[in-house]
């Protein structure tokens, strides 16, 4: 007889219903001597019927560094600068049968020289025997920047982003989820696809003298990236998660990304413990160099010199620990949660002795009813 | 291991489970908060952007949402 009602009681949880509704905020700061940026965010979704999830978002990046700028006269100066940039995020997501589910949601990002409208739908099915579910989904985003820096005006570019997914139930224990992104960036010259609109690279000219040139990036981006993750239980408390990403790119980086994390909960899943690595290692963009010396027939058509078009190797190391409070008034469950983690990066191609050493610092809260 | 194999190999973890039952008794592990990955959305997309700006690489992480059968 237990038994049978547990069973009732399980097939009764499974029955199509949109995942409950919930609110979150957080705060996360990043640094890493040269940059410091506070990132507070919030989210909440909420149920329109027994169909139909609504949820909102925002994150605000507060920037604030100081950084060596390469400027048109050639003048290599520490220059202190702030910014703060909104994205405003709003989605709906819809049963359309017991296994279906539409998902739409639009993204408006807004800082003082830069603009990013973002769109996308998406289609999520689930297999009769509720052990697969399929995603797939296109986003498009409009770029538009300007910059009193830069000679012209306002400039935009156009991204179309296509995702597939497979999430499987292996066994009781495992779960093993796939995803592939392919990514096309039609850029303006003046943009170039790394968002930047600062950049400047060293030029010895022929006559020994130094100047400083604009980036010029090839205004076609198009981008690959595979993904293998796999969970596996060990034991009723502690889980194995471990990933590996595949990136290519027609600009000729390509980068392997592997992390591996261990989630423990205790005293009943009301305190969760997490410790997690990451490692990326990147190969340089073709038209990469540190500097440029020009040649009789010329300079390079497309020219480059930033570290992230460099090649790079990068380890993260992190924890995050949440406590959990379940029943609390009209709450199902309320938790806190603290997250610390610390990045090394190194740039062997573009300078050996160069290091990058990042710190972020996190805490949030969620709320389910 | 060749890339012939590899893609066999996951041809066959994409089928097996279609061969096998697992009632709906037997997720309670799988919908647990330790299998929870990634475990904050707001604090993935703080990282996304992130790692967006300091490597060159993008895309890969919008892996199908959990399938747990719960839904």
């Amino acid at each position: 007889m237990f038994r049978l009602v547990l069973v009732l009681l399980v097939v009764a949880s499974a029955t199509p219903v949109l995942a409950g509704e919930r609110a979150g905020g957080r705060v996360d700061v990043y640094a890493d001597g040269d940059i410091v940026v506070v990132a507070p965010s919030a989210q909440l979704k909420v149920d329109a019927s027994d169909a139909v999830q609504l949820n909102v978002g925002w994150m605000a990046n507060v920037l604030s560094g100081a950084t060596p700028l390469l400027t048109a006269d050639a003048v290599s100066s520490a220059t202190t600068f702030e910014d703060v940039r909104h994205a405003f995020d709003v989605g709906v997501s819809g049963r359309l049968d017991a296994l279906t589910l539409l998902r739409g949601s639009a993204r408006f990002s807004l800082e003082s020289d830069y603009a990013v409208v973002t769109a996308s739908v998406g289609l999520e099915r689930e297999s009769q025997n509720r052990r697969a579910i399929f995603t797939a989904s296109y986003a498009t985003l409009l770029d538009e920047a300007w910059t009193s820096l830069r000679e012209g005006t306002r400039q935009t570019s156009v991204t179309h982003r296509l995702d597939g997914g497979l999430s499987l139930l292996l066994t009781k224990t495992t779960r093993l989820r796939l995803g592939v992104s392919g990514l096309m960036h039609a850029c303006e010259e003046l943009i170039g696809c790394q968002s930047n609109t600062y950049r400047y690279v060293a030029v010895r000219t022929l006559d020994s003298g130094d100047i400083a040139l604009r980036e010029t990036h090839p205004d076609r981006r198009a981008r690959l990236a595979t993904t293998l993750r796999l969970s596996q239980a060990l034991g009723r408390y502690v889980a194995l998660h471990g990933g590996y990403r595949f990136y290519a790119d027609n600009w000729a980086v390509l980068a392997h990304t592997a992390d591996l994390a261990v989630h423990a909960g205790l005293a009943g899943e009301r305190v969760l413990l997490r410790a997690e690595g990451r490692m990326t290692r990147q190969t340089t963009a073709s038209f990469f160099q540190p500097s440029y010396t020009e040649e009789e027939e010329g300079l390079p058509r497309y020219r480059s010199a930033d570290r992230e078009l460099a090649g790079l190797w990068s380890w993260r190391v992190g924890g995050r620990v949440e406590w959990a409070a379940l029943g609390l008034g009209p709450l199902l469950r309320a938790s806190w949660n603290l997250r610390a983690y610390h990045t090394w990066y190194r740039y062997p191609t573009l300078d050996p002795s160069l290091k990058r050493n990042a710190w972020v610092l996190g805490g949030g809260f969620d709320a389910e009813w | 291991m060749s890339p012939r194999h590899l893609l066999l190999l996951l041809a066959a973890l994409t089928l097996a489970p279609g061969c096998v039952t697992l009632q709906p008794w037997e997720r309670g592990i799988l919908e647990s908060r330790i299998m929870g990955d990634p475990v904050d959305p707001l604090a993935a997309s703080f990282d996304g952007h992130v790692d967006g700006a300091r490597e060159a690489v993008a895309g890969g992480e919008a892996v199908a949402t959990d399938a747990c059968g719960c839904n």
